[in-house]
């Protein structure tokens, strides 16, 4: 590969030609359409200048123009595709325009082939890729946020370096297998693992496939449907195009939680734990007591100190304070201040250089992406490399080869956590209250996890990705092309891991015996090494045939594929590292621990397809694929799955000539058909015995054990994916206006599910069988409009809409518990009680007991010291029984309870704005969410979750006799719940998640031609970018309206909302080619 | 160049379809299935290993420390601030109406039996396999008396073993006695890791305790003597068999608790073992310098004076002003089990009881300052069965059998069992004696004023010597239970079990103790828990637990029933 790619470099060197200075030259000439009739009001203008003009009623024009017979010249107007003509040596020029039908000649890519947007009978929709350009996004999904309607991209946490999770049309998509619906994501007609490897640059365009029609030709793993990305392409016979293009950006954590002030946290800590306990003097957390002295301290350390910069040094008896043998501290401190960089860098550049000869083209790409993290100290860093290449050549006049490399490799460095990844340092950012000691007393530092990161060494996360493919194309007759595919994809990990001791005052333990020593546990004293290697070779072969026989055209594919897929995963741990600055195995004198991991699956299928159109009006598209998957069971591996779609252009008929004037296009489709949908789980396909550690050890061995093996799986087959999709294309006012609309509604039968409910007795989860069913239904609607201004103004806006819902529809669940899966659920439900208001003293008679006519929330008073009095919530007696209850929690017996909202998102929006102007343009693009809930976890939301750790600014304003109108409760310990007392579930602090997004702004002007080209750049551009700007949502608290539960937080719910922050940044950048 | 294009074209024609038949078969790389798992007895011992942590938790893992200490506090040996409380609704779900344990040693022992092994090794495994089995009927009997029971894996369109009717008790208690028959008849005496894998002696100690628990659940609650007779038979010989091994010792107390290496204690039949960054525990931590919840009153009174006589009768007792006097002149267990030289008053002492009354029979004090002595670092080792447990089985299991028609207790009896216990090394007690069916020390009977009038004065000795040599083990709940004194629990009647230390305020003059809430103003016996409703025993039916819901519905919707425990 290297030679080539050298080779390829000398050709291009070679290629960059001299241009001479330039005098200017006077051009005259006219303007028709095809008929020769002349065009008025054509704008005619220097490519990337400023220099044009407007041809008169004539149709005829004169420019005075720099002499430069590698200018171009441009002729538009409205109705017209626009024209671009070298100027050469010529003076005159005659030109016929042709008329446009804007979009609809546009080519599409679709499975296996491209079709004209005009023709496509299934639902495709296809992204503008100037939405990638420009703007500080790290990869493609990101990129991709808000812009095709049915996708939904969205990223849990703003941490560095980490995929967003793409669903397409549906959220859980089937219940039958993990990972939702998660459309697959072929680059070049092959799956990619991994979106890192593709640089945004690097893109040519993207399709997105949603229907079963669509679909079906990938098969196997498609069900979700395909987002297509194809890469770009030299192009022959031109001379070769360098592009360079670079961002820089900075960026700044949006909303995030803040912690209450000292003193207010300590007041509502004490008030709550006191419910529980009223006789407490003081409450300790960790070794740091509160009592009221303490509040009062930290009230008068704030008014004497506050605000002051102090130095780290924490002194006794002003900051802190031993009373009683027990620690207080009085000192407040911000730990997102001393933890997070208010502004940090990122910056991308990525160059280009493409062209082709007659018989070959090429393509090289190479990005760098270079991204800090928010961290102070110890920043996490995330640097990436691009590379891809590509060449294609005709060894014959019927035999081309081509030839691909896509390269990648991304470094990740962050501090080593001295605990789980669950709880990452963002937790502990905003776990303490106030007064936890950042500081240091004599020069050491308090137990606490900005000093913990300080005290890290770097973990190193090293990705190669690389993909090879070749292939060749056969034209043996006319019309007929046969193509061979073979790509070979190799994902390797390296994780070098260095844990080490740490030292501080661990008050935790020691609680005012303050010594300065090791606390960590030694089992952080480690090296570790993880290393993975994902390989995956993928054979495609296919044979297209296109025949037109007067007013009928055929199209004919048929073909087939093979995917082998195969994971190892070894990871060696070594203890008691004698020098933690070299954390290595060899200098490692403890235990030692491996681990290992090995996965292979394969899938096989043929498929075919058959596109007829008539008169390029009717339109017909049959597909069949019989598929076959190893992750099916034995004797149930094969499936057949048909699927066709059909079109009619009924703006093409004579009989609506009347609409002309209006409507320019109209085509009315509907496809349906299925799709099969594999991977199942392997515990359901074989009686898995899973080995794992057993925790009983045996002279300092842990005992290994393996599993129970399953219930006896019942053959296993696939799901069966259908889909029906109707939907209208429309084109207004000579192509302007366009809109397009899609209403699907997807049926996922055979569904890998419990055939029965089966009792407890049965001592393990019901074997699963295809039994259960749900349907998908939705739409989405597209609605975009382009206008050129004679003075060279052009806008142009998109909008985007889009909603579904997921319900089951066949479940084998008698019991009908509303907590489970049952026939008639909508995904995403969230069942609750509504919340009437907070209880007033008037609520209570003298002994505290609720006064008559009251409903009694007695069934939540369980715990022997909680009971419902002033300022606390009070439930709505939905059912009139007098008690709030929540029956059997059952379908049919719910009490009090109803659904309360959905956590599934509704109404997904996107609008794009565009304008330019002599150079100048401007692009805004906004996204957002109309409908989402969510019931949370954690503190951030259930105030006194812990009381003794953080409360939050968002919090203090909580019910007191003087403060009835409150929004939150009297403060309570919660006991580490978000469903009991104060906080069952219930609409007043169900989370509003629907926000409306300032995604980006970009505001850029190039350069006049006539500038750039004396230094032989053909464009040059600068811009300046925004990200995230700024956003609306109704949240009642300070998080980010995109936030969710991370991976890793899913293991504790409770740090909802204490992530890696989103952040909004600004950027700017210039692109330029020669 | 014509031969290009048919040679590709066999190309494609070869790699599409000219692949091997099982290019589609991926059996997992990684994992063993239940075809080709089952060859060595190797692999049937690693099976075996999933049963312990469940069985033999000790004291947990992470931040956890199994039943022993506030593990298991519903009881009247803790006071805490908000104490526990009898279940008071029916789940609606699980509710531990779970049979997968059932299922797992039902498997086990199915696939054992056809292991390519020696005879002995498949009745070996196939008495360890019935040994977990028996454990966890046992536990099911516990929590809900009648349940189904199965000795075979179900498969899923049996309804009519699904959804049988609930096993009389009896009926399965009878099948966990076969279990454990055949367990000590096929167990192997040796095994390669003494003390840490499943031995007869482990098996034996088992019987004793689950035995004596269904004999005497048998005559107090079903007042059936016949089975209460068999099952307390089988206790007392399981008991005796091993005291007969001859394999036991006892030797120092707390040492059993505090040890990082319980290998080769004397004591110690089965214990889990803990290793620094391997697996370690938090119970240490907890008796060390957390606060902690506190013994009761109630659980202090009943260490005897070193003369051997209940503290009411004793003229050695010093009363209960001041630790110095708790301590004094007591079973030396009070001293090893609890704060011997300081109380621990909440708003004085960082690391204070709810009772002022420390717990530190777990705590070892060599690594009480280090890293590992804090957090959920602590390494030191669980027991799961000890001597000390069986003699007091023996003890109660041969006194109780006494009572429903079998053999009479005698002084030989107490010899071999309470008595080895009052002469273990450090502790010092005159020898229990019988003596015309009273208790009796140097000779001379005394009958504690405290005793529970319902108790013959014999067998509540011997239940003060359970209730002492196994205080904060996590038995106290199950005892209670079986005795069917859960009425001790009631707060309003028993007020000793939210009673403290006693304590004068004037004492602490730096301290405020403002809301320390004590029996008589500004002194007296702590109450831990002031506030709250408090927990009273009016319900009987807590003696078993309710079974969920969803289950009952779930019967009746295919025709079956499903019986629900009775009053819930």
């Amino acid at each position: 590969m290297k030679k080539v790619l050298q080779k390829l470099l000398l050709i291009l060197l070679c290629f960059v030609s001299v241009q001479a200075f330039a005098q200017e030259r006077t051009v005259t000439g006219q303007a028709t359409d095809k008929d020769g009739l002349p065009l008025p009001g054509v704008s005619v203008y220097v490519k990337a200048s400023t220099i044009g003009t407007v041809t008169n009623s004539d149709g005829a024009f004169s420019l005075s123009v720099p002499d430069n017979e590698n200018s171009i010249l441009v002729f538009s107007s409205l109705g017209f595709q626009p024209q671009e003509i070298r100027l050469g040596n010529q003076t005159t020029f005659q030109i016929a325009l042709t008329e446009d039908t804007q979009g609809l000649d546009e080519v599409v890519v679709v499975g296996y082939g491209t079709q004209k947007k005009a023709n496509l009978t299934g639902a495709v929709s296809t992204v503008d890729t100037e939405v990638l350009e420009a703007r500080p996004i790290t990869d493609v999904a990101r990129g991709l946020q808000g812009t095709t309607p049915g996708l939904t991209i969205t990223a849990p946490s703003g941490q560095i370096g980490e995929n967003p999770i793409i669903k397409l049309r549906g959220s859980v998509g089937t219940l039958g297998t993990g990972g939702g619906a998660e459309p697959l994501i072929l680059v070049d007609n092959v799956e990619i693992a991994n979106l890192q490897m593709i640089n945004p640059e690097d893109i040519e365009s993207i399709s997105v496939l949603k229907d079963a029609a669509s679909t079906s030709i990938y098969g196997a793993r498609a069900a979700w449907g395909v987002i297509l990305i194809t890469t770009k392409k030299g192009k022959r016979g031109t001379d070769p195009v360098v592009s360079y293009s670079n961002n820089f950006s900075w960026a700044t954590p949006t909303t995030t939680p803040k912690v209450a002030p000292a003193a207010e946290g300590a007041e509502m800590g004490f008030a709550a734990v006191r419910r529980r306990i009223p006789s407490l003097e003081s409450f300790g957390v960790v070794g740091m007591y509160v009592d009221q002295t303490a509040i009062d301290r930290m009230r008068e350390w704030e008014e004497l100190y506050g605000g002051q910069d102090l130095g780290p040094e924490m002194v006794l008896d002003r900051d802190f304070e031993i009373r009683d043998g027990r620690l207080f501290f009085y000192r407040s401190w911000d730990p997102r201040k001393l933890f997070v960089k208010e502004w940090t860098p990122q910056q991308k550049q990525d160059i280009s250089v493409s062209g082709g000869s007659e018989k070959t083209n090429y393509y090289i790409g190479l990005g760098r992406l270079d991204q800090q993290g928010v961290l102070k100290v110890n920043p996490d860093e995330f640097v990436r490399n691009n590379l891809n290449l590509s060449v294609n050549t005709s060894i014959t006049d019927w035999f081309d080869a081509r030839a691909s490399v896509l390269y990648s490799t991304s470094n990740s460095t962050k501090p080593f956590y001295f605990s789980s990844q669950t709880y990452d340092p963002w937790y502990y950012v905003s776990r303490w209250p106030a007064q936890y000691p950042y500081g240091t007393y004599e020069g050491h530092p308090f137990r606490n996890h900005i000093s913990e990161v300080e005290q890290a060494k770097m973990n190193e996360l090293k990705n190669s990705s690389a993909r090879i493919n070749i292939g060749s194309t056969i034209r043996p007759a006319k019309g007929l092309a046969i193509n061979f595919d073979y790509t070979h994809d190799r994902i390797n990990e390296q994780e070098h891991q260095t844990g080490g001791v740490l030292s501080a005052y661990n008050f935790w333990s020691t609680g005012a015996n303050l010594e300065f020593g090791p606390y960590s546990s030694p089992a952080y004293n480690r090296v570790q090494y993880n290393s993975s290697l994902s390989e995956k070779n993928t054979f495609k072969a296919f044979a297209t045939y296109e025949k037109n026989i007067g007013d009928h055209d055929f199209k004919l594919i048929t073909g087939g594929d093979m995917e082998e897929f195969e994971y190892w995963f070894h990871s060696s741990q070594k203890r008691n590292l004698l020098d933690p600055d070299m954390g290595e195995i060899d200098l490692a004198t403890g235990d030692m621990f491996v681990d290992g991991d090995r996965d292979n699956w394969t899938t096989l299928g043929v498929f075919g397809r058959v596109n007829y159109s008539f008169k390029n009006k009717f339109l017909l598209e049959v597909n069949g694929r019989y598929d076959g998957s190893s992750r099916l069971s034995s004797d149930e591996k094969w499936g057949f799955f048909p699927s066709m779609s059909a079109g009619y252009i009924i703006s093409e008929e004579s009989f609506m000539d009347f609409s002309d004037s209006y409507l320019s296009f109209l085509k009315f489709r509907g496809s349906y058909g299925s799709i099969g949908n594999q991977n199942a789980e392997l515990g359901n396909i074989y009686r898995i015995m899973n080995p794992r550690s057993s925790n009983w050890l045996i002279n300092n061995q842990n005992m290994l054990t393996v599993t129970t093996p399953g219930a006896l799986p019942s053959g296993l087959t696939w799901e069966t994916v259908t889909t029906l999709d109707l939907g209208v294309d429309a084109r207004f006012f000579q192509n302007k206006l366009g809109m397009s609309f899609d209403w699907y509604e997807r049926a996922v039968t055979d569904m890998h599910s419990a055939g029965v409910t089966l009792p407890s007795t049965f001592g393990t989860t019901s074997p699963l069988r295809n039994f259960g069913e749900m349907k998908t239904t939705g739409w989405e609607f597209e609605l975009n409009f382009r206008h050129s201004f004679s003075n060279g103004l052009n806008i142009s806006a998109v909008g985007t809409l889009s909603d579904f819902k997921e319900k089951i529809t066949k479940y084998a669940n008698t019991t009908m518990g509303i907590d489970s899966f049952y026939e008639g659920k909508v995904l995403g439900e969230i069942w609750g009680f509504e919340t009437d208001r907070l209880f007033n003293e008037n609520d209570v008679d003298a002994e505290g007991n609720l006064v008559a006519g009251i409903p009694s929330q007695e069934l939540f008073e369980t715990n022997g010291w909680f009971f419902y009095g002033p300022g606390d919530v009070k439930y709505k007696d939905l059912n009139g029984d007098g008690v709030i209850n929540y029956g059997s929690r059952t379908v049919d017996d719910h009490g009090d309870m109803k659904v309360i909202g959905n956590s599934t998102p509704r109404y997904q929006y996107g609008i794009r704005l565009g304008a330019d102007f002599k150079g100048f343009d401007l692009s805004m693009f906004m996204q957002g969410v109309g409908k989402r809930d969510l019931w949370a976890n954690g503190p951030v939301v259930i105030p006194g979750y812990r009381y003794g750790e953080g409360w939050f600014e968002h919090q203090l304003d909580y019910w007191t006799p003087e403060n009835q109108d409150a929004f939150y409760p009297r403060p309570n310990d919660q006991a580490q719940s978000n469903n009991a007392m104060n906080f069952l579930p219930q609409s007043k602090y169900l989370l509003d998640m629907s926000y409306f997004r300032m995604k980006n702004i970009t505001v850029g002007y190039t350069i006049p031609s006539e500038l750039t080209s004396k230094i032989y750049i053909d464009k040059f551009r600068v811009y300046f970018s925004g990200e995230n700007l700024f956003e609306f949502d109704n949240l009642e608290v300070p998080i980010d309206p995109e936030v969710d539960y991370t991976v890793a937080g899913l293991n504790d719910s409770n740090t909802f909302g204490r992530v890696y922050p989103f952040t909004r940044s600004l950027s700017f950048g210039v692109q330029l080619s020669l | 160049m014509k031969n290009l294009k048919i040679y590709s074209l066999v190309i494609l024609a070869l790699a599409m379809f000219g692949c091997e038949e099982d290019f589609l078969e991926t059996p997992p790389k990684d994992k063993f299935t239940d075809e080709n798992y089952w060859k060595t007895e190797e692999n049937v011992e690693t099976f075996a290993f999933g049963f312990y942590p469940e069985y033999f938790t000790g004291y947990g893992s992470s931040f956890t420390w199994g039943n022993y200490f506030s593990g298991q506090s519903l009881n009247d040996d803790f006071g805490p601030s908000n104490p526990g409380r009898f279940i008071q609704q029916v789940p609606t779900s699980d509710g531990g109406w779970d049979f997968a344990w059932v299922r797992k040693a039902n498997i086990f022992i199915d696939r054992v039996q056809g292991v390519p092994m020696e005879q002995e090794a498949i009745e070996h495994w196939t008495g360890v396999g019935r040994l977990f089995r028996a454990l966890e009927y046992h536990d099911l009997v516990k929590a809900f008396g009648d349940v189904p029971y199965y000795d075979s894996e179900i498969s899923e369109d049996d309804n009519e073993q699904l959804y049988k009717a609930r096993d009389s008790r009896t009926f399965v208690m009878d099948k966990v006695l076969e279990d454990f028959q055949y367990a000590a008849d096929h167990v192997r005496g040796n095994v390669s890791s003494e003390g840490l894998m499943v031995d007869r002696n482990v098996v034996l100690s088992l019987m004793s305790r689950v035995f004596l628990y269904e004999g005497t659940w048998q005559k107090y609650h079903e007042g059936n003597s016949a089975k209460a007779a068999e099952y307390l038979e089988a206790a007392k010989w399981a008991a005796s068999e091993v005291i007969a091994s001859g394999e036991f010792s006892l030797g120092n107390y707390r040492q059993v608790f505090t040890s990082l290496s319980l290998s080769g204690n004397p004591e110690v039949i089965l214990y889990r073992e803990y290793e620094l960054g391997m697996l370690t525990h938090a119970l240490n931590s907890y008796n060390n310098k957390e606060p902690q919840t506190g013994p009761t009153k109630n659980a202090i009174e009943t260490y005897l004076a070193t003369d051997g006589l209940p503290i009411s009768i004793s003229p050695l007792y010093q009363g209960d002003l001041g630790i110095e006097n708790v301590m004094a002149n007591r079973d030396s267990r009070i001293s090893e089990t609890f704060v011997p030289y300081e109380l621990r008053v909440n708003g004085v002492s960082s690391r204070y009881s709810t009772t002022a009354y420390a717990t530190h029979k777990f705590l070892n004090e060599e690594i009480a300052a280090k890293p590992e002595g804090s957090s959920n670092l602590n390494p030191t080792d669980a027991p799961i069965l000890r001597y000390g447990e069986v003699l007091v089985n023996y003890a109660e299991a041969a006194a109780e059998l006494a009572t429903v028609g079998g053999e009479a207790f005698s002084q030989e009896d107490l010899d071999k069992s309470i008595n080895v216990l009052r002469s273990r090394p450090g502790i010092d007690l005159p020898d229990l004696q019988i003596i015309g069916g009273e208790p009796a020390v140097n000779g001379v009977v005394y009958d504690d004023p405290a005793r529970d009038a319902s108790v013959p004065s014999i067998i509540w000795e011997i239940r003060r010597e359970r209730r002492v040599e196994l205080m904060m083990e996590g038995f106290r709940l199950d005892d209670l239970r079986r005795w069917k004194k859960l009425d001790y629990l009631d707060m309003i009647v028993n007020f000793d079990i939210n009673r403290g230390a006693w304590i004068v305020k004037a004492d602490y003059p730096d301290a405020n103790l403002t809301n320390l809430i004590l029996t008589e103003g500004e002194q007296g016996y702590i109450i831990p828990a002031p506030a709250g409703t408090p927990r009273v025993f009016d319900d009987p039916k807590v003696y078993l637990n309710p079974l969920p819901l969803d289950q009952i519905t779930l019967y009746r919707d295919q025709g079956f029933t499903l019986e629900q425990n009775p009053g819930w």
